[in-house]
């Protein structure tokens, strides 16, 4: 470094470099100002670009040495800036955005809502949270590859698939597989699941296609596009109304009070106009048969089916989305042991040590595993390994782990 | 940094794990006290039933000739089912209570006053709604003990089922004493 500043300071410097230097720093500030408008969201003003050519001239007025240090310093500068930007500027930033539009649209939606009152209070999410849990994220993924090379980030991947699969799917698609259906007439207090036809009691007018029914689910949708062309749909407006309604199978009917109703799965009709996206989901009277999972009560000595509010469900879908629901799940539970396996096995592979000699074929685990779990061990001593490096010549391929 | 990457690792596998234990741990707890509801609910209607009973008496007793042991049958009955205490034993004393009371549904069609009758025709009506009830709740117990018993028998949900001492359940079956038919009585 001391080498690198005498041979710097031994250096003639004049005017004609001075020029040359100013011409090199505009491009070093035109790359910067992208970084800083691009990467880092801060938009800097005209005057970005005369602050370096400034700052060499004041460096060359104090020592014409200093200005070639400082034009070198801000050309070294470019390459930390843009990886500090892609990893952890840019990323926080899109999260932070993306998580104040979240916030935004659910609060749109609260406060649209003529059934505010029905909804949950939104749950803010805080975008710094986020941001770790993608570093974490990021640095687990990076970290089980140098630990473990490629069996790290696809144990990773499976162990998310599988705490993932807990999160997914909606309440009422998990408890109807441990609730048996009631019949209406003998539908017990409590937690219930019942199935039937839908019957209005006091109709309402729906507002995309005027269909007769007893509820509808509206919203209204921004369309713009992205970068690439990419349709985007943003959520400008939401609107549910839904009356009391019966539903009915061959044994008697029970009134469905709809406050908190959720609709899983149901036919959406929609239209465009004007860069916005009309969307309804409609409770109307069909020959279809619904699956609902809610609370069955008492109300004025009826019977009646209402919100569950230990369970948080009042939910309602065709029994069609169940069955499909079902059926796909039976595949994914056949298939996802074998997709394990194979995952796992793929990885142990890709991660061991694999070397074709004259002798025969010889696996050897990943590097971690043999030095840290003893059924993995390698008996051989390092002296025996180095001569077995040693004849690698007679290898056809070896492709060895780092060492 | 390895170990610490290792570490690392080794508790996202805990976690997946023990939030796995945790899922399967609430889903058999959620099916056994499902269970435990189906046949209390069944309970209740029995329960109703048998408060029923008194306000028959009463209505029948109006008209004289009616058969006095069946109605003696009927109120001992249901004193037997208010004092039992065994699951069990409740059942039996339900379904002689069935019994009883279709024959007393019977006999009632010898007699065209009791059957005139408005609070009659309602008490029977409404007995004979919650004997529709009933038969519903226990398709509905045997549907709930098949989700159950199913539920243990998963892999790896019958390991917890072990630890938990949760064993299968049985069915309610039609006794042997509804299987015979003895006819209608008088």
């Amino acid at each position: 470094m001391e080498d690198l500043y005498n041979s710097i300071m031994q250096q003639e410097v004049d005017a004609a470099l001075l020029i040359c230097a100013l011409v090199v720093s505009l491009i070093v500030a035109f790359f910067h100002y992208m970084i800083f408008t691009g990467l880092y969201k801060i938009n800097l003003g005209n005057f970005f670009f005369a602050v370096y050519p400034l700052l060499l001239v004041v460096l060359y007025f104090i020592q014409p040495q200093f200005m070639l240090i400082g034009i070198g310093g801000l050309f070294v500068l470019t390459f930390p800036m843009v990886l500090l930007g892609i990893i952890i500027i840019a990323p926080a930033l899109g999260i932070r955005e993306r998580v104040n539009y979240q916030n935004k649209q659910q609060e749109l939606a609260r406060i649209t809502n003529k059934n505010a009152q029905y909804l949950k209070p939104a749950k803010k999410k805080n975008w710094i949270w986020e941001l770790l849990k993608s570093l974490f994220f990021i640095a687990c993924f990076f970290g089980s590859f140098a630990v473990l090379g490629f069996f790290g980030p696809i144990l990773l991947i499976v162990l998310t698939a599988i705490i993932g699969k807990k999160r997914s799917g909606s309440s009422l698609m998990k408890l109807q597989k441990s609730l048996p259906t009631s019949k209406i007439r003998s539908v017990a207090m409590g937690l219930a699941e019942i199935q039937g036809k839908i019957i209005i009691d006091e109709a309402l007018t729906s507002r995309v296609k005027c269909k007769r029914c007893a509820g509808y689910y509206y919203l209204i949708q921004e369309i713009s596009h992205d970068d690439d062309g990419k349709e985007q749909l943003s959520t400008i407006h939401t609107d549910f109304l839904y009356n009391p309604f019966f539903l009915e199978d061959e044994t008697g009917r029970i009134k469905v009070i709809p406050d908190k109703l959720q609709l899983l799965h149901f036919s959406e009709y929609s239209y465009r106009s004007n860069g916005k996206k009309y969307t309804e989901y409609v409770l109307e009277e069909d020959d279809k048969l619904y699956l609902m999972i809610g609370k069955a009560s008492i109300e004025n000595n009826k019977p009646v089916f209402v919100y569950d509010e230990n369970k948080r469900i009042l939910s309602i879908t065709p029994t069609t989305a169940v069955e499909k629901h079902d059926q796909a799940m039976y595949y994914l539970s056949k298939a996802r042991p074998y997709i394990i396996a194979f995952l796992l096995w793929a990885a142990f592979i890709l991660s061991s040590d694999i070397r074709v000699t004259s002798s025969g074929v010889s696996v050897s685990p990943h590097r971690y595993l043999n030095k840290n779990f003893g059924i993995f061990k390698n008996n051989k001593s390092e002296k025996e390994e180095q001569v077995i490096n040693d004849n690698s010549d007679e290898a056809i391929y070896a492709e060895p782990v780092e060492n | 940094m390895e170990n610490l990457l290792a570490l690392l690792i080794v508790v996202a596998l805990v976690v997946a794990l023990v939030g796995g234990a945790i899922a399967i741990y609430n889903r058999l707890v959620f099916l056994n006290n499902n269970t435990d509801k189906a046949f209390a609910n069944i309970d209740v209607l029995l329960k109703q039933r048998a408060d029923e009973i008194p306000n028959l008496i009463e209505v029948v007793k109006q008209h004289t000739g009616f058969e006095q042991s069946v109605l003696e049958k009927l109120t001992k009955l249901r004193t037997d089912f208010l004092n039992a205490t065994q699951s069990d034993e409740k059942v039996a004393i339900a379904n002689e209570t069935a019994g009883a009371l279709k024959t007393v549904f019977a006999v009632s069609e010898n007699y065209p006053e009791l059957q005139s009758s408005q609070a009659f025709n309602n008490l029977q009506n409404r007995v004979s709604g919650i004997e529709d009830a009933i038969a519903d709740r226990r398709e509905l117990f045997n549907e709930t003990v098949a989700l159950y018993n199913t539920g243990i028998q998963e892999f790896p949900n019958v390991i917890f089922a072990g630890m938990l001492r949760y064993n299968k359940r049985n069915f309610l079956q039609i006794t042997e004493q509804e299987k015979v038919y003895n006819g209608v009585k008088f």
